[in-house]
């Protein structure tokens, strides 16, 4: 990639008259549609590789010049928040940050999903791309399970609607949950319709001190097995070093009076807190990592009966790579978020050293972080469904326009 | 609606196709083919009588594997007649020319004549204590074994009830059980008898024709009922026509259908149906099981549990399926066990099990799994067809269980 | 046109009990569950699992022959009806439960197995199976992932794309394509979520595998009696919007309710009654109670005359069978039977009801309702008798009304029957071209050579010819309510 390519995408899009913003790439902020198809038609007269995002949340993590030429950010594209209670589906621009989504919901006794009291930053459109599904997952499901439709422009700078705004609908190929985790590789996400669920009467924080990730994943494992439906049990590392459990009840009145006693025969709770006072706490955990907020990240999932073998293959790999790292742990919901500082040469070992184990459990991971290892760690998939997927991408993004340039 | 119905087959009209009945039926569980299940056997009729589908070997095969044990009708909210469609179906196939086997052909005339089969069974309980069929057909290996000549007497033609009388009933001998199972038909009599019912069983003696309706000879089956219903208005009306065989039983409750064709006649065997019922849902009426409960004593214990799997013709056919379990429980210190699919058939199908004795064999097959699993010791069944069919069963099993009669049961208990 | 070697290759492959020939054997293939439309299949394939599918579909490619999937034949919306020179390839000899892991709730499939056995099988374990079409009693696992299937209970807990964890699928070509290894997120794009509801135009699915969920702790059927139907309909759009989540809600009109009391199926429906609601409330015994109460409160608001409840098995199953067998217990009312399948907004619903009733009326058809009241998706349903055209007629033309009315108000063409061939035109409804060519590239891509279950679901002429010649499609404005 040299600096002259780079100095004529600014020029380019200085052209197009279209905001700029410069970070480690040239990020275009379009104002409305034809803006961005503009956009494109230079990125493909060009031959740019183009980055779809949306706030930015996630550029940190990843090592763009080497892969990309220009982002184009959703952020600027104007529209409103549409949200009716009674038919629970919000539909709203992608750029939409999520916080904003998140105040317009809860004012309306809805409840959306994915990083509930959790990540205020980030936008719509980028979660839906990244398909992440928050740590209630276990009681509201995936989010590529509420993504309801979405609408879209490809690299030929068409737009069309896909899905609907319906709670139910199998009107076509369910392509909303194709493009959902899709990462921006088929097109810019650029308006999203999902369910929302009603809020909760009650919600509970039960913490338990002290307690290791491999005491907690058993703790999961006993959970799942004897059927405590809970919303999620959450292990993390505080700020101090501190280990902890936090098991997260939301529902009915009713449900919770028959919840909370399962759970307090599974174990001895060392703080117990409730509504307001427990969406304040959560947002405290939100915020506890103890590594940089720029680490790399990688996020796990995995079935509730391998949790105490990924907590033993998390130990042990990681503690022989002798690199910082912290874990955030969702075992009932069945994910893991592993840290670590961005070290670039550290960090194909210590993925290559986790994949037998992430295999030997089943799980399956995202890697969010520097792109030394993109395309290359993962499980790989079945060659039917590689080509599958191949053909797919092809289909939406012929030239290749969104994809990462290969490296050398 | 506004076009009219086509004179036969009119209720092929009933079926909507919404498939509810295709995994219920044996020979699409065998098959997993659309025209062996009943959905697309009436949708093969309807062609046919569209006329989109003539009339060939491959029709005529797909309708002939049906073993007509109408659980399809169970399962069907429509409410499609499938027993009679395919009554209907097989004489016409029988008078396009595509017949029986000849090997059953010749059972089902050897049935009607009861002196006939009566002479024929003898020869067969000699041949099988000889040793010498082994040496004969295919056929007559899959009989059961004949029991001596003094377990197959005829039925004396009256019984007395025990007293208080209440009544007198009718009882059907039928055609296979009093040669293989007399001792069943006596059972029933004795019940009846210490009920306070007189018992008579009418001459002649006639077959109910149930088998010859089930392989398209319905000239045949039309007949013997002219000879019922003449029997009836001479001899007079009892309170009730008792039947020890679901088959004869259901055929014979529904002869205005099956007469459809002669409205004069139908009337006629109106009342004759009216008066059919199964000896089990007859025993079990309140007032009769008030008289039966004091007289039961607690069978023998190796006897226990019991296990009642559903004869087609008796849940299917005619909706019993409560009383015989009600009997059953009435008896003092019983034991009894559900089968998990008590209500499939157990492969028999009238002469289907002759006909068809690889696909009977298979479809026999899970429901011993089923026995197994129940834990039972003793199998209860209501119907001369599926009792031989169990039998053969323990036959070959590691573990044979008894395979008893309800009423044999019931008589037993009696003490 | 197949030729005979190609017949004699398959022949091989899959016994006389695999491939037929015989036309009376291929006859009884020529419709699903809409019997308005039929095509006798040139041959019929029975394969018994996976490998004999995908070395059946390398064959039928050789000679670029047009397949169509079929399950039991149950779909509504002509998703099953074979093509002219093509053949049908049937999954009900496949219908083995392959495994069950009661530790990870995990089932593994053929995909002919029928949805109700594994329920069955599921219950040993103190697990079930969510997805409940009505037509569960036959219809296969397989099918209910092509077309995406909901059922009552959808409404608490999602269609069949919800519970669906893993797939092995044939595509046209002939390759396995085995993403049978249930992971909990796709790795790169989801093709599994793609593939639910593809309505076999993406390749034939032979395995599945499925998620299964705890047996509640308590279940409890609530039957509420109604004297209109319009309060039935205010009544669940009122315990929507205040969040209460029964697991199923149903509502019944009159004339279902009629239909079902007189049929096997009858399950004690008050017959004066304009409309009953059956709901089921799962849970925890203190959630339930709870939940039992609010609805109570509610409903009773609405004007429910009658409440009954029922937590005794038995009770409960013989409810639930009158829902069931609703469908096929209208053809006492006549022949035939055409099942709309739109989806309102929820906060319309009694808006949309009474208009498709409106809808009939005018075209003088009877139409009876009974839907998914809790997730806005409408079944009214028209007897009629197919072997009058005029009925006919009068029956398509008010399935496109309603479906036209509905969209126009925010809803949609179908909510689990899927297109097929029945709603294909009526695409042009709620997408426009632009958004049509994104599904086509779809197909583009996983079949080129278009074999799979050609000329279902997508629209074979553009939308803005269509829209020229027919006078139902949005933009005519012919209806208005």
């Amino acid at each position: 990639m040299s600096r002259s390519t780079i100095q004529s995408v600014e020029q380019g899009l200085a052209q197009l008259g279209a905001p700029v913003q410069t970070d480690a790439l040239p990020i275009a902020q379009p104002r409305n549609e034809s803006e961005l198809q503009a956009i494109l038609a230079l990125a493909a007269e060009s031959e740019w590789r183009v980055l779809p995002c949306g706030l930015g949340s996630t550029w940190p993590l990843v090592h763009l010049p080497e892969f990309w030429d220009l982002g184009i950010s959703t952020c600027g594209l104007e529209g409103d928040i549409q949200f009716d209670p009674g038919e629970g589906v919000l539909t709203a621009p992608a750029g939409t940050p999520w916080s904003q989504i998140q105040d317009v919901v809860e004012a309306q006794s809805g409840r959306i999903a994915p990083y509930q009291g959790l990540q205020p930053k980030g936008s719509l459109g980028g979660l839906v791309a990244l398909g992440l599904s928050g740590p209630e997952r276990s009681f509201v499901g995936a989010l590529r399970h509420r993504v309801l439709g979405l609408r879209v422009m490809l690299a030929d700078g068409s737009v069309a609607r896909i899905g609907g705004k319906l709670v139910k609908n199998v009107t076509g190929f369910d392509l909303p949950r194709l493009w959902t985790g899709s990462r921006g590789s088929l097109g810019v996400i650029l308006e999203a319709s999902l369910r929302v669920a009603h809020a909760p009467a009650e919600q509970h924080l039960l913490r338990l001190r002290a307690c290791d990730l491999t005491q907690a994943a058993h703790l999961c494992e006993r959970f799942h097995a004897e059927r405590i439906p809970c919303a999620s049990l959450q292990w993390n590392e505080t700020e101090e070093g501190a280990v902890q459990l936090e098991v997260w009840c939301i529902g009915s009145a009713g449900a919770m009076q028959d919840t909370l006693r399962l759970v307090r025969r599974c174990l001895d709770v060392d703080e117990h807190w409730t509504e307001e006072a427990a969406q304040q706490a959560r947002a405290a955990w939100a915020g506890a990592w103890r590594l940089a907020p720029d680490a790399d990240q990688l996020v796990i999932g995995c079935q509730p009966s391998e949790w105490p073998a990924l907590a033993v293959a998390l130990a042990n790999d990681l503690d022989l790579l002798g690199i910082p790292y912290a874990v955030r742990a969702l075992p009932g919901c069945a994910e893991a978020r592993v840290r670590w500082p961005h070290l670039p040469d550290a960090v194909t070992p210590a993925l290559q050293a986790l994949q037998d184990g992430l295999e030997a459990c089943h799980a399956s991971w995202q890697w969010f972080g520097t792109h030394a290892m993109a395309g290359t760690f993962g499980p790989a998939p079945a060659p039917g469904l590689a080509w599958a997927q191949e053909s797919l991408r092809r289909q939406f993004d012929p030239q290749g326009r969104f994809q990462p340039r290969p490296r050398a | 609606m506004s076009a009219p119905r086509p004179p036969h087959l009119p209720t092929t009209l009933d079926c909507i196709t919404c498939g509810l009945c295709i995994p219920t039926c044996p020979t699409w569980q065998q098959t997993g083919r659309e025209s062996q299940s009943p959905r697309g056997r009436v949708h093969l009729m309807r062609a046919h009588q569209e006329q989109r589908l003539p009339l060939d070997a491959v029709y005529a095969q797909e309708m002939e594997d049906c073993l007509v044990c109408r659980r399809c009708e169970s399962v069907c909210p429509a409410g499609v007649s499938f027993g009679a469609l395919m009554e209907t179906t097989r004489e016409e196939l029988v008078q396009a020319g595509y017949r029986a086997k000849p090997s059953m052909r010749w059972l089902l005339a050897q049935v009607r004549h009861r002196k006939r089969l009566h002479w024929g069974m003898g020869l067969l309980g000699w041949a099988q204590r000889s040793g010498l069929v082994r040496h004969m057909g295919t056929l007559a290996q899959a009989m059961p074994a004949v029991p001596p000549s003094s377990e197959r007497e005829p039925l004396p033609d009256f019984a007395g009830a025990h007293s208080p009388r209440v009544g007198e009933v009718w009882l059907l001998e039928g055609c296979v059980m009093p040669e293989l199972y007399g001792r069943v038909n006596r059972a029933a009599m004795r019940l009846l008898q210490r009920v306070g019912y007189d018992v008579r069983v009418p001459k002649p003696r006639l077959c109910c024709g149930a088998l010859h309706a089930h392989a398209g000879e319905g000239d045949v089956a039309r007949n013997l009922v002219r000879g019922w219903v003449q029997l009836l208005e001479d001899v007079g009306a009892p309170d009730a026509i008792v039947s020890t065989s679901a088959g004869c039983g259901a055929h014979l409750a529904e002869l205005p259908r099956i007469l459809a064709s002669d409205p004069d006649l139908a009337r006629r065997a109106e009342a004759l149906s009216n008066l059919v019922i199964d000896a089990s849902a007859f025993l079990a009426r309140r007032e009769n099981l008030e008289r039966l409960r004091p007289l039961l004593n607690p069978l023998p214990e190796a006897w226990l549990p019991l296990a009642y799997d559903d004869p087609c013709h008796l849940c299917h056919g005619q909706q019993v399926r409560v009383q015989p379990r009600e009997l059953l429980d009435a008896i003092p210190g019983v034991h009894r066990v559900e089968l998990l699919e008590a209500e499939a058939c157990c492969g028999s199908a009238g002469l289907h099990s002759f006909a068809h004795p690889e696909a009977a064999r298979t479809q026999l097959a899970s429901k011993l799994v089923d026995l197994e699993q129940s834990g039972a010791a003793t199998l209860v069944t209501a119907n001369p067809g599926c009792h031989m069919q169990w039998e053969t069963g323990q036959r070959t099993s590691t573990a044979p269980r008894p395979v008893r009669h309800l009423m044999e049961v019931l008589a037993a208990s009696l003490g | 046109m197949p030729s005979p070697a190609l017949a004699q290759d398959l022949r091989a492959l899959l016994g006389p009990q695999g491939f037929l020939e015989a036309h009376p054997q291929r006859l009884s293939y020529e419709s699903d569950a809409l019997g308005l439309v039929a095509q006798v299949p040139e041959w019929v394939l029975l394969p018994s699992d996976t490998q004999q599918a995908a070395e059946c579909m390398r064959l039928l490619a050789r000679e670029g022959v047009c397949v169509v999937p079929r399950g039991a034949g149950t779909g509504l919306s002509g998703g099953a009806t074979p093509v002219a020179g093509g053949v049908s390839v049937v999954t009900t000899r496949m219908r083995k439960i392959l495994d069950i892991d009661p530790v990870n709730r995990l089932a593994r499939v053929q995909a002919g197995v029928v949805n109700v056995e594994l329920s069955r099988a599921a219950a040993r374990h103190g697990l079930f199976y969510a997805p409940d079409p009505s037509s569960q009693m036959a219809c296969t696992l397989g099918g209910n992932v092509a077309e995406n299937s909901g059922g009552p209970h959808g409404f608490k807990y999602g269609q069949t794309s919800r519970h669906v964890r893993g797939l092995v699928w044939v595509d046209a070509r002939g390759e396995i394509i085995d993403q049978s290894d249930a992971r909990l997120d796709p790795v790169g794009l989801d093709v599994l979520g793609l593939w639910i509801g593809s309505e076999g135009m993406l390749g034939l699915v032979t395995e599945v595998v499925l998620d299964l969920l705890p047996s509640p702790e308590v279940s409890e059927s609530m039957l509420a009696i109604f004297g209109s139907l319009q309060a039935a309909c205010e009544a669940v759009t009122e315990l929507i919007a205040s969040g209460l989540q029964p697991s199923a809600i149903e509502i019944l009109d009159k004339l279902t309710i009629d239909a079902v009391e007189a049929s096997v199926f009858a399950a004690g429906y008050p017959k004066d009654a304009e409309a009953v609601m059956l709901m089921d409330l799962d849970g925890s015994p203190a959630e339930v109670r709870e939940l039992g109460e609010q609805l109570e409160t509610i409903l009773k608001a609405h004007g429910s005359r009658e409440l009954r409840r029922a937590t005794d098995p038995e009770q409960r199953r013989r409810l639930w069978a009158g829902r069931k067998g609703a469908y096929g217990a209208m053809g006492r009312l006549a022949p035939d039977l055409y099942v709309a399948d739109v989806v309102a907004p929820r906060t319309r619903l009694a808006e949309i009801v009474a208009l498709s009733t409106a809808i009939c009326a005018e075209l003088g058809l009877p139409c009876a309702n009974v839907f998914h009241a809790g997730d806005g998706n409408l079944h009214p349903n028209i007897s009629y008798d197919r072997r009058d055209a005029d009925q006919v007629r009068r029956v398509l033309l008010a399935g496109q009304r309603i479906m036209a009315a509905c969209v126009e108000r925010g809803g949609t063409l179908t909510g689990e029957h899927g297109v097929g061939l029945e709603k294909r035109d009526a695409m042009c409804m709620v997408f426009r071209d632009e958004d049509l060519a994104v599904q086509e590239r779809v197909r583009q891509a996983l079949d080129p050579g278009r074999r799979m279950n050609p000329g279902k679901m997508l629209p074979v002429r553009g939308c803005r010819e269509m829209r020229t010649r027919s006078p139902y499609l949005p933009g005519m404005k012919e209806y208005d309510a």
